[in-house]
């Protein structure tokens, strides 16, 4: 059997490296910072749960299936403009998913929905959900206000305390047991 | 370079077998093209109804108008109709890089979906999109028995004539054997094409991933050469290893969520059962019966299974950032071990499923990430010489040219039977029968979206074929996704559903018009005994009497 060439032994050594799908992306070079950045969000953006305000807003930190979205809330709304303070009909003003949405207490879509009203021509705008632990407790009702004229939304002044109503729930169970 | 810094390169960039990469993206991409079709499409009516919405950031709800059902609809079906062609390619990253933009466009438009396995999905094909560029000529020749080839071509020939029977309607003798569930003659008949592919493939030899051609077996093994790939199989067969932090990082990925969700499980409430317990619904609450008939207190059976959930996932989380690294370990026991490791996330995601905690399809995706993440390399080449058969056939069938200038498998490949420039008329007109096929679905949106991916699709066949590529695969994929896609909305209940939600949530918001018109379509589709007629009359008369 006749040895090639060492010339073209190398050259298609080379084509073969040219056209290796594996070559491509093989070295730590600006994918590397990529992905340390990639990761580390990953890493930070879910710990920022910990820190916000609202226990209500779980979005990005995975917390599937966690006791806070086990808690039902009656939602309604009113507003007062020119003929005075009428109630809103929740079932015509949006539609079931984002009426549940609002009912999640997601500030966003709250402060949204408000501010859509203000825009139809209310002077004020309020929304208020009374909630129901997992343990079937009342809480103290959450009311959302927004002032059209200067644009500010007053949050509820005292968030639900999540942690006293899972205690709740857990002695709630021992009272079953 | 420091020792941390050294560990973390070896982590992320030690390479991994291409099988792995090549499987999961193949097998994702396709779970997500039939999501879109199947699960997220028939949601679509309620965007844009009553003119409200709220993004997922401050940014786009000030930036966007406010998204229509048509923008929603048509964006999932063209995610659904780019991931589907791109299982049959060698990805383009610009496809990929486009697929994870109309993907997470679909869900930050609007916090309507906030499902949370969407957004992991986007992380996911992130990775995706850094994979190596892959097709199946890495598992090298493939060679059927004749045996093998004899059966397989008997069940596609029975499977073909089956399917073509359903199509024009025709009732052949034996397909009522096969109607014991409206579709479950199309599953059965899906099926034996599947097998029948599998089996044409079965009992194969494969070349290494450098396309050098194996030798054949004799039966016994020499002593040389089992001596050679016991050391291959130490060194972790380095020859045959793809680049591997876009890999890593779609695993490290899926170990952070697991990571994070135990964490919160962690908290009383979830631990002692209290939250599990009003959760669980379906088949696990008789298991939770049957364990008290066993002796068991309710309490004791919540609080055992919350500690086991938490204690699965920590568990999936340390294995999965272990099997990433499987492929360049020497040890085969620790490899058998990350092997038996797939029974964590299959028992917690079996689990979940039987609790249906309407999740959508994402214990599916998760399944069949840990089945590739964690089996052994050379099961994964079995499946995937198996299903990439059909690439194989055509490749050692239809000849033409090969990509890249790499020598042709066989010299009947090398003569071209289709030119260049015939490759991409072909490649134009499968596009424009998915173009077609998206316009007859009667879903909002859908041709023109699937317009803007033809388009997508065929600079990005062109600029393959400009590289020396033969791009057939494009028409294939454009084929094949066209049918799917048809298949997908017409034999279930896609259009009824999306329909019937419609009619409902514009009738209680008072927009009877709309309502009426979606009503009239949900029972052009509906499925026997669940039409909507009583609400569409309900809806005319309630128009008739505000006229």
């Amino acid at each position: 059997m006749s040895t090639p060439p060492k010339d073209a032994e190398q050259s298609g050594d080379a084509a073969q490296r040219a056209s290796d799908p594996f070559d491509e992306l093989a070295g730590p070079t600006w994918s590397s910072r990529l992905l340390i950045a990639f990761i580390t969000l990953q890493l930070i953006v879910p710990l920022t749960y910990y820190l916000r305000s609202d226990p209500f807003d779980e979005r990005f930190a995975w917390r599937m299936f966690s006791a806070v979205r086990m808690f039902r809330c009656d939602t309604v709304a009113s507003e007062t403009g020119d003929q005075g303070e009428r109630p809103i009909d929740m079932r015509r003003a949006v539609h079931r998913a984002w009426f549940n949405t609002l009912g999640r207490n997601r500030r966003a879509v709250i402060h949204g929905f408000l501010e859509a009203r203000c825009e139809l021509g209310a002077r004020e705008v309020e929304l208020t959900n009374t909630c129901r632990s997992p343990a079937g407790d009342r809480l103290d009702p959450q009311v959302y206000v927004r002032d059209c004229a200067t644009g500010v939304t007053t949050d509820p002044q005292h968030p639900p305390d999540v942690e006293d109503a899972l205690a709740r729930m857990r002695q709630q169970d021992e009272g079953v047991r | 370079m420091n020792p941390l810094s050294a560990r973390l390169r070896d982590y992320f960039y030690g390479g991994v077998d291409p099988v792995r990469p090549y499987l999961l993206q193949k097998a994702v991409l396709l779970l997500l093209a039939f999501d879109c079709w199947i699960d997220l499409i028939p949601h679509g009516a309620r965007y844009g109804a009553g003119g409200f919405n709220v993004t997922h950031f401050e940014v786009l709800t000030a930036l966007l108008p406010v998204p229509t059902s048509a923008v929603y609809v048509g964006l999932l079906s063209a995610v659904g109709a780019l991931a589907f062609v791109l299982v049959f390619v060698r990805p383009p990253r610009m496809l990929l890089v486009a697929l994870t933009l109309g993907y997470s466009a679909s869900w930050m438009l609007s916090m309507l979906d906030s499902y949370q396995h969407h957004y992991l999905l986007t992380l996911l094909l992130i990775s995706i999109s850094g994979f190596p560029r892959l097709d199946s000529r890495f598992l090298g020749e493939v060679t059927p028995t004749r045996w093998s080839r004899a059966l397989g071509y008997t069940a596609l020939q029975i499977a073909g004539l089956g399917i073509a029977a359903r199509l024009v309607g025709f009732d052949a003798p034996g397909m009522a054997l096969l109607e014991f569930s409206p579709r479950s003659a199309w599953a059965v008949l899906l099926g034996v094409l599947m097998l029948g592919a599998f089996l044409i493939f079965v009992g194969t030899e494969s070349s290494d991933a450098k396309g050098r051609p194996a030798k054949k077996s004799s039966g016994k093994k020499s002593a040389k050469r089992k001596s050679a790939e016991k050391k291959a199989a130490q060194k972790g067969n380095k020859a045959s290893r793809a680049p591997s932090w876009a890999y890593v990082s779609f695993v490290v990925t899926c170990a952070i969520v697991y990571f994070y969700t135990a964490i919160t499980k962690t908290a009383r409430d979830w631990r002692d059962g209290h939250v599990l317990r009003r959760v669980a619904r379906g088949a696990f609450r008789e298991v939770a019966e049957r364990w008290v008939a066993d002796g068991w207190t309710l309490d004791d059976f919540w609080s055992f299974q919350a500690k086991l959930a938490i204690a699965l996932q920590l568990v999936i989380c340390v294995a999965l950032l272990v099997a990433a690294r499987q492929d360049v370990m020497k040890n085969a026991k620790v490899r058998a071990v990350i092997a038996l490791s797939v029974v964590a996330p299959l028992g917690f995601h079996v689990g979940a499923e039987m609790m249906e905690l309407k999740i959508g399809w994402f214990s599916y995706y998760m399944i069949i990430i840990s089945l590739i993440v964690f089996a052994p390399a050379s099961w994964l080449r079995a499946v995937a010489i198996a299903t990439s058969a059909p690439a194989h056939f055509a490749r050692s069938r239809l000849g033409g040219r090969v990509a890249r200038g790499e020598p042709a498998a066989s010299p009947r490949s090398a003569s071209p039977t289709v030119s260049p420039t015939e490759q991409l008329v072909v490649v134009a007109m499968s596009l424009c029968l998915l173009i077609g096929m998206g316009a007859s679905l009667d879903l909002p949106g859908a041709a023109l979206a699937i317009g803007v991916v033809a388009i997508l699709i065929a600079v990005a066949a062109y600029r393959d074929h400009r590289a020396g590529s033969d791009v057939r695969a494009y028409a294939v994929g454009a084929l094949i996704a066209a049918a799917a896609l048809f298949l997908s909305v017409t034999q279930t209940e896609v259009r009824f559903d999306y329909y019937r939600l419609g009619g409902g949530e514009y009738r209680r918001m008072g927009e009877l018009e709309i309502a009426l018109e979606h009503y009239v379509k949900a029972n052009r589709y509906a499925p026997e005994d669940r039409d909507r007629r009583r609400q569409e009359a309900e809806v005319r008369a309630e128009l008739e009497r505000r006229r």
